[in-house]
């Protein structure tokens, strides 16, 4: 193979890290509280993207383990605030 | 199989940017959602599929992986939507009246409102977007 696996894996990893300073943008300046959580929302979702990623260049199952509770907490936290934010505690 | 693999994941990268992107560049809640959602789903499935690509031994964890994000990111999106409809978020009023064809008739005059800014006052050609609270 000409490419190395953990050099083309590093290259999308650091690719795909200024996304989250994006999204963190969105997440301070954002005006509104449905703002945040949705900058929580693709956050968690980039969070699982990368877990993958570094899942495949490490060659350890068990990130996709902790990208799948990564998921399940995130979603868990995004339902929360968003019947929290519709009809109050 | 390895370069499929990272030709699925680099559709997954332009995706997550074009969705960090809209994010920043949208003007208002709803189209914010719009790119934030649909945008990082399409992206992560396909890192998902690129990673099944390059390691097919781990295609059952990762397929587990996708059929759960498949099932909660529209979840997730609509009780979203829902709050801010509830809570009441800013929306920018349109560029242009969306019932130019009609603009003699009572019902043209009556969707004309004071938008979220208060910068469209009735009577004039746009109409604002309704904010519901």
């Amino acid at each position: 193979m000409l490419w190395n696996r953990w050099a083309m894996i590093t290259l999308f990893l650091l690719l795909l890290l200024p996304v989250s300073f994006l999204i963190l943008w969105r997440f301070f300046k954002g005006p509104d509280a449905v703002n945040r959580v949705l900058a929580v929302d693709a956050l968690t979702i980039l969070g699982i993207a990368l877990l993958t990623l570094v899942a495949l260049r490490d060659g350890r199952v068990i990130y996709l383990d902790v990208a799948l509770v990564f998921a399940l907490v995130g979603f868990a936290g995004v339902i929360l605030f968003g019947r929290f934010l519709d009809k109050g505690v | 199989m390895n370069l499929l693999g990272y030709a699925f994941i680099g559709a997954g990268l332009f995706f997550f940017w074009i969705s960090a992107l809209g994010l920043i560049r949208m003007p208002d809640f709803l189209t914010r959602m719009h790119a934030g959602t649909k945008a990082t789903t399409l992206g992560s499935l396909l890192i998902l599929v690129g990673a099944g690509f390059i390691q097919p031994e781990w295609a059952l964890k990762l397929a587990l992986l996708a059929v759960f994000l498949l099932l909660t990111n529209p979840l997730s999106s609509s009780v979203l939507a829902r709050a801010a409809m509830q809570s009441g978020t800013d929306t920018v009023p349109m560029k242009y009246n969306a019932y130019a064809d009609q603009i003699g008739t009572p019902a043209a005059q009556a969707t004309t409102r004071v938008g979220a800014h208060g910068g469209v006052e009735p009577g004039s050609a746009s109409v604002g977007v309704e904010v519901s609270r």
